[in-house]
Formats: structure tokens, sequence, C-alpha cells
């Protein structure tokens, strides 16, 4: 009786000292610590938000929703969010931080180096507008990428594609009708991937992420103002995607494609990719199929449908381009009412990257309310594109805990916006002013409470 | 999504000349006729003036700017009809600083090495833009003399108000022979690589691993082909070199007179990196113009520069060999015994010469060769390095303004800024000003001070201003038309 009375006051006083030391400890190495008090959270999946409670943030992770004062330590900073909506940071899956000034400037003014400078800036502007996280479908940004994932550029997080894939005449052969196709200016920078047969399809893949992609882009499909692939082409043959869709498998990643038609994106279902970027012209019975097998449609709604709203008033485009914009436009809102009639996977990117319009990619998600609940919108661009996101896998640069939701464990990249976004996502485009404070890995980069 | 690039650009141009015309209409400028190009005018009153070359502050003064210009300087000057007017409120005009030994495409954490590994030349672009901005500009270094490197193409978007930055005045890849200064190739890079050019550094034009005439004439051609406005060699080795001790002599003499010679048929100059006797006053003989480092040189040779009045210039890099070689002790850890007995003579070297250069009079400039974190997060603290050297603070300031502008302009025809004078408070002079609370010639510590900074204007649009509370339209910084809003986040 004595002995195990005497054990358990050791064993009392053993915890006693234990939890003196680790209080030393504590004090010692401190991990830094952000209150946000009085806020209503909108998770990035709920259909809405949760009563006023308090987000605790520790490091660059989210550690605790519902906390409270005792949770926070003496050095930890305390924000008052004073009754306003907390949303996961947004994410713009649909992105090309390389080609900012268009191809021809691009090309002509700016190297390697004055480009990636100009993507600075750029990455600078999506921050202010919100977006923590970018993939980049289709340029060289897998330098600046690996630099912001180890900390030392300043900027959103960059899922990088690395330079797109594509064939001769495809959607990316950006060489001038006097250069040769794959020894132009970008394929020399790796803003493009030129390739020609199964065995290159692999041998870019492969090259691709040994140097740091996060995903692969191929280019399947054609384009409007173009100056090779005409709308309607299918550019790669089956076996060249199957080779860049099984070799990015095989590493732990995925592949997503540029289509537009029926045929373009069948032949990429067929070829096992699931991952699809525009499908404009998609007809009912492909985008069923999209459903059945669980394939993704990556939307660009702003795109397709407001900037060809009234293509005979665009400068430059001739009949057969104002005719290929208004089937575009056309097509564009069959298929996002079907995607939506049908629940087909969503997630969006804006793909607004060009100098002059890049601030009108929060407009993307108010285009959206035509098809779309609010609250859908938002997901698209928050928890259904970390979805995607984290397909990555092995190349998945931020592997420690989810991105796009306030959960514990994620990563605490977080908006807090004044009025609900959940009821109404066109507070986001006012996002000078709505948007009161910026978090990104824990850090604020914006306050102005 | 290219498709939409050919109808976004007809977008943009739309809309570029829709915000222009907006801007304009909304400043206070004198009224224009259809057609016409608009003038701003800002009046700073009561501003005490240091003129970059002075000694002595002109007190109580008044500076019209015009649009991107000093139109004049005085005592009372009337006010235009429609200008803005500043009440500096008895503060400190400089002119904008000038860093006048720069490398900014250098800032990646590896620094050289970091071109040895692909795919990091953006990124290189995106480091070079960051400190440009926020450990430069905003810290009132308006403009930068590049000495190794190819930042030309930021240059040349920072110039066509696409990108926020200071002026660049860019050397182009540095001329440098195979195991040079310049050569910053991994050791066993094979040799058709270095000498075909297509290692990473060589390939994106950051520096020129050349041997013998015709492959210098090939350099520095090119260099001066794409905007450089002079052109570098290197003249001889360095403390922590993998492949050139301190003590060679860089290029061959027909190889540096060759750079010589076409650089001067271009209407420019050569710098030159070098430290000792035997590669300056080889250099001296061949027309280089201006002498970097130089911390081994004898009286003899500084007497030889001072006979030569302003022909010459001497580039003190004061931080990083005064303080940062000071202390055996407080070299780079990776450093061999040697290297560090190496730097210790260096830095005490560096304390002399510029004893020397000081006392005989040789025509200095600054330039930090501070690049990289910490380094390039404490450029001015070079400046006041130049105090702790033995100079005054209005020596020190001069280095980094006024005759730093007078050398900026050696560049003749190749001068990427040659409407108006660079480094000084006058008529004609670019519109690059600061405005200090308080008098840093009565203490250069006030430099370093980030929140005396008060006012930082260059090309004659303002990025950091705590002076005067009006949002007015001329006091938006120069941005890229999407970012309207304070420079960074």
């Amino acid at each position: 009786m004595v002995g195990s009375f005497l054990r358990y006051i050791a064993s009392v006083l053993v915890a006693c000292l234990f939890l003196v030391a680790s209080a030393q400890a504590a004090e010692d190495t401190l991990v830094p610590q952000l209150l946000i008090k009085n806020v209503h959270v909108w998770d990035g999946k709920s259909d809405g938000v949760t009563r006023r409670t308090n987000v605790l943030v520790e490091g660059n992770k989210i550690a605790k929703l519902r906390a409270d004062d005792g949770d926070a330590h003496a050095e930890a900073t305390i924000i008052d969010g004073d009754g306003r909506v907390l949303i996961p940071g947004l994410i713009d899956m649909h992105t090309h931080l390389m080609f900012r000034y268009g191809v021809q400037v691009m090309r002509s003014e700016f190297d390697a180096q004055a480009a990636g400078a100009a993507a600075m800036e750029t990455l600078q502007l999506y921050m202010q507008m919100g977006y923590t996280t970018l993939r980049d479908v289709g340029g060289n940004s897998l330098g600046l990428a690996r630099n912001v994932a180890a900390g030392r550029l300043k900027g959103p997080r960059i899922y990088s594609s690395g330079g797109a894939i594509s064939p001769v005449s495809g959607h990316n052969d950006l060489a001038m009708f006097s250069e040769q196709p794959g020894e132009d200016v970008f394929s020399r920078r790796g803003d493009n991937n030129l390739v020609s047969g199964p065995v290159e399809a692999r041998e870019a893949t492969r090259r691709l992420l040994r140097f740091g992609a996060a995903q692969i882009k191929i280019m399947v499909g054609g384009g409007v103002a173009s100056d090779f692939d005409p709308l309607y082409a299918d550019t790669m043959a089956e076996d060249e995607i199957r080779a860049v869709v099984e070799a990015a498998a095989d590493f732990g990643t995925y592949a997503c494609a540029h289509a537009y038609t029926d045929s373009s994106i069948n032949r990429v279902l067929d070829a096992g990719g699931r991952c699809i970027e525009h499908g404009f012209l998609a007809s009912e019975e492909t985008i069923l199929r999209m459903k059945e097998l669980g394939a993704v449609m990556s939307l660009q709604a702003y795109a397709a449908v407001e900037i060809f709203k009234e293509p005979e008033k665009l400068a430059g485009f001739g009949a057969e381009n104002i005719r290929k914009a208004r089937q575009v436009r056309d097509g564009a809102d069959n298929m996002l009412t079907l995607v939506a009639k049908h629940g087909v996977e969503t997630f969006a990117g804006a793909d607004l990257w060009q100098e002059g319009i890049i601030t009108k990619t929060p407009e993307d998600m108010v285009v959206r309310k035509r098809w779309f609940d609010d609250v859908e919108i938002l997901r698209q661009n928050t928890s259904y594109a970390a979805k995607w996101l984290a397909k990555s896998g092995t190349k998945n640069p931020y592997r420690e805990g989810p991105l796009g939701v306030i959960e514990a464990g994620a990563y605490a990249d977080l908006l807090l916006v004044e009025g609900n976004p959940v009821e109404d996502v066109s507070l986001l485009a006012d996002w000078k002013n709505s948007i009161h404070l910026i978090v990104k890995d824990g850090e604020i980069l914006k306050n102005t409470l | 999504m290219k498709n939409i690039l050919a109808l976004i650009n007809a977008l943009v141009i739309a809309v570029a000349s829709i915000t222009t015309s907006a801007m304009a209409a909304s400043g206070g400028g004198a009224a224009a006729a259809a057609g016409e190009k608009k003038t701003y005018h800002i009046l700073f009153t009561n501003v005490n003036i240091f003129d970059g070359f002075s000694p002595e502050l002109q007190t109580g003064m008044s500076v019209l700017v015009e649009n991107n210009f000093i139109k004049e300087v005085a005592a009372q000057i009337e006010a235009p009809e429609g200008a803005y007017i500043i009440d500096g409120g008895g503060r400190t005009m400089t002119p904008g600083l000038i860093d006048m030994h720069q490398h900014v495409m250098l800032n990646p954490p590896e620094g050289t090495a970091s071109y040895q590994t692909r795919w990091d030349d953006a990124a290189g672009g995106a480091f070079a833009l960051h400190h440009l901005n926020h450990n430069m500009l905003m810290k009132g270094i308006t403009t930068v003399r590049d000495i190794a490197g190819d930042p030309l193409d930021v240059a040349k978007a920072i110039d066509g108000g696409h990108l926020p930055g200071p002026r660049i005045y860019s050397s182009g890849g540095a001329i440098s022979q195979t195991g040079g200064h310049g050569d910053w190739a991994g050791r066993n890079v094979p040799p058709e690589v270095l000498s075909s050019h297509t290692d990473m550094s060589q390939r994106t034009q950051n520096t020129w691993v050349v041997d013998g005439t015709d492959e210098v004439t090939k350099a520095v051609r090119l260099n001066l082909r794409r905007g450089a406005a002079f052109i570098k060699i290197m003249g001889g080795g360095g403390v922590a070199s993998e492949f050139d001790p301190l003590e060679i002599l860089g290029l061959a003499a027909d190889e540096a007179a060759r750079a010589v010679e076409i650089a001067a048929d271009n209407g420019t100059y050569v710098a030159t990196h070098a430290y000792h006797d035997a590669s300056y006053n080889r250099l001296l003989d061949l027309g280089v113009r201006s002498f970097e480092h130089g911390f081994l040189v004898s009286e003899d040779t500084v007497k030889r520069m001072a006979k030569m009045g302003e022909e010459v210039v001497w580039s003190f890099q004061c931080f990083m060999s005064v303080n940062t070689f000071g202390d055996y002790d407080k070299m780079p850890g990776f450093f061999t015994h040697e290297q560090k007995v190496k730097g210790v003579a260096v830095g005490k070297g560096a304390r002399n010469a510029a004893k020397l250069m000081n006392k005989h009079g040789v025509f200095i400039v600054g330039g930090s060769d501070m690049f990289g974190v910490p380094f390039v997060e404490r450029i001015k603290e070079d400046i006041t390095c130049n105090v702790d050297a033995g100079f005054t603070p209005a020596q020190a300031l001069k280095h980094w303004t006024g005759n730093a502008g007078k050398v900026l302009k050696w560049s003749g025809p190749k001068d990427p800024y040659p409407t108006y004078a660079l480094g000084t408070i006058a008529k004609d002079a670019y519109a690059d000003i600061l405005l200090w609370e308080g008098n840093p010639l009565d203490d250069i510590k006030l430099i370093l001070d980030e929140e005396s900074l008060n006012f930082v204007m260059k090309d004659g649009l303002v990025y950091k201003n705590t002076v005067v509370e009006e949002d007015h339209p001329y006091f938006r910084p120069a941005q890229t038309p999407n970012t309207r809003g304070k420079y960074p986040l």
C-alpha cells in the first residue's frame, strides 16, 4: 500500500518535473503562433460558415479550430477578425507565369532572366488578389517554383508543369515561320518541349519530372487565334499521349491535357488521361464519359465567354477567327451547363495571366455564377483544386498537409474577407478592399484591419 | 491557352491607352491641347541640398522638377501653374545613391555556382528583381552599375516602365580568360563546353570565358550589341576563387588592349577587376579607366593614378574588404587557412589603399560589390564604411553620387540615360531625388536608417513617400499597369 502510494507520489513528481522541463523547453523555442479570433470559418468544403470561432496557427500550419485564448502563448500574434469570414487562400489552376507580355514580346524583348523578373511581379500581384497557390500549366517556372518552396523567393506556392509538351504544329509550337520547330527561343529556354513520337514524349516527361515538374501538361487539341494549330485538329497521337500519361503515373503524378473537342478529349481519356483543360466544345456524351471515368474538367469560364463575348469587335480577328471564337463561346456555355448538371468533377484556373488582364482573375469566379452556386465556385478554387494538386504525389512540393482547406494540419494559407464570399463570390473581385488579411504559410502578408 | 493572345494584345492596347489618358487627365499639370504631351511639375521648397559634390549644404532652397528632370534649383522659385508643392520642412535633399559595383544576377543563394545548375536563369531574374527593389531602390539606391552579369533585358523592362526598379548600367558578361575570375563553370566541365561558351553561365551571357583577341572581340561586341554601357575585364584573380589566385595577371596584354580598343571605337570605356601593382600598371598603360578593388597597390601606383585626374577612377569596395576581411576570425567558415591569411592581407591592404587614395586625391567612386543575402540587405553600410576608412561623410556621399554620375557619362553613345545628368541636384539632372530627416553629413549613419529616408523619387516618379499625406496622381509609383499600389505587397 505504502509502496504503491510512494510509486504514485514518485510518478506525480516525475510528471511535475516533466511539465517544468517541457515548459522550460517551450519557453526556449516558442513555435510562432497566430490566433485569429472572432471569425466565421468557411473550411473549403462545407455549405456555409461556422459560428464565430477562433483559429490557431502554429508555424506554417493550422493547429486548431475552435481555439481559445488559453491555446495561445505569450508571444502569439493575436488578430481580431471582428466577425469577418475566414476562407482558405485561393488557388488558380491554370496560369502561364513566364509569358506575361505575350508570346511576341517575351520572344523578342525578354530573355529568361527578364522573364523571371516579370514573373516575380506577377506572383506578387496574384498574392495581392488572394491567390496563395498557382498551377502553372506551361512555361519554365521550375526554378521559381523550387525557390518559392525553399522559402528563398516570396510568392504563392507554384505547381509548375515546366514547358508544356507539344507536337510540331501543336498548341505550344511557338517557333516562328522562319525558325525550325524545337530550335526556337522558347524551346531553348525550356518554355516548350517539342516531341515527335512516344519515345520523345516519354523522354520529355522524365526530363521535366527530373527538373521538378509537379505535373505534366500536354497539348492535344488546337486553338482559336493560334498560328499553327487549327481548332479542330487532334495534334497528338494516342500513343504519344499514353506515353506521357504512363510515365507521369509511374512517377507518382498525373498529366493534364489542353483539349477542346470530343475527339481530342476522348483520345486523352482512351490514353488514360483524366484531367482536361478547357474542353469548350465537349458534347454531352463526352461529358458523361468523363463523369463515369472520374475525370476532371478544368474550367476557364471568363476566358471563354467574356473575352469571346463579341469576337467581331476584336482587333486582328478575321472571319475565320470570329467564327471559331463564337463556337468556343457558345460551346463553353453548353459545356459548363452540362458539367454542372451531371456533377462532373471540376476545378478552376482563370487563364488570365497576360498583361492588362491579370487583375480580371477573380472575376472568373463571378462569371461562373451562371452555372454554379457561389459556394461551389469557391470550392473549385480551393478544396477541389487542392484535391488534384495532391495527385502530384511524389512530385508534390507541399506534402506536409492539405491545401485549400481550413482544418487542423492544413497549411496556413488564409484570407479574411469583408462580407461573406460564400454567399457572394463577387466580393472577392474587389480584392483591394475586401481582403483584409492574407496569410501564406503562416506568415501575414497583408493586414489592413 | 495561347489562342487568347492575339485578341488580348488588342485588348491591352485599348486598355492601356484608356488608362494612360485617364491618369494624365487626373494630373494637375498645365492644360494641354489635344495631341500635346502633358507637363507635370513638382516644386520642393524648404530643402537643404547636398548637390553630390560640395561638402557645404545649400540651405533653404527650392527645386523644381519637370516631368523627369530638375528644371531649376534656386533660393526662390515661382511655382508654375498646376505645380504640386512639397514643403521639404528643412529636410536634407540628396541625389539618389549610385552603387557603382553591383552584380544583381548573382543574388541566388549559391551566387555564381547557381549558374552551374540548369533551369535557374528565370529564378535568377526573380531574385534580381526582388533585391533591385527591396534592397536598392526602396533604400535610396536609384542607379546601379552592374559590373559582371547580364541584367540587360531586366534593365530594358524597367526602363520601359514594365517593371519597377533602379536605373541599370550594365557591362554585360565580364570578359575573362579560361580559369580567370569570370570562369564560373564547375571544375570538371569538359573543355569543349567552356570553349564553345555553352556552360550555363556563358549561355545566359552572364560571363564570357574567352582566350585570344578574336574571342575577346566577339564577346565585347556581343555585349555592346545587347546594350552594355561599358565593358568589364577580369584583370586579375581573387581571394577565394577556385581557379585564379590573387597574384595572377588576368588576360594577356593584347587581349586587354583589344577590349579597350573596341570599347573606345564604340565610344565607351573599360573597367577592370584587379588588386595589385602589376595589373594596375599594365592596364593603366593600356587605357583602362575604371579600377575596382586595388587593395594591394603601392603608393607609386596611387600617385600615378592621382596624376591622371579624372581620366581614371578608383572604385572602392569598402565593406567587403575592410569589414568582411577585417579579421581572421570573421572570414567565411569555408575559407581555408591560406585563404584566410590572404583575406587578412586584403583587408589590411584595403585600409591602406583607401588612406593613400585619399591622401593623393585620386578620383574615387563607391561600389559595394554586395550581392546575395545577407550582404545585399546591407549595401549602404559600404557608404558608412568609407567614413571608417578615413573619408569624411561628404566624401563618402560624393563617391556614391556626384563622382559616380560623372563616370557613368563615360559611356558616351552607350549611355542608356543620355539626356540628363545623374548623381547631382542641379539644373538638367534627372529627377532622382532623396529626402532625409536629418543631415547625413553630420552623421553618416543616418543613411542606414530607413525611417529617416522619407522620400525616394526616381525619374520623377515617387517610390517611397512619408512626407506628404495626399494621394496625388503624380505620387503613384512607376509600375506595371496592373499593379496599382505599393511595391512590395
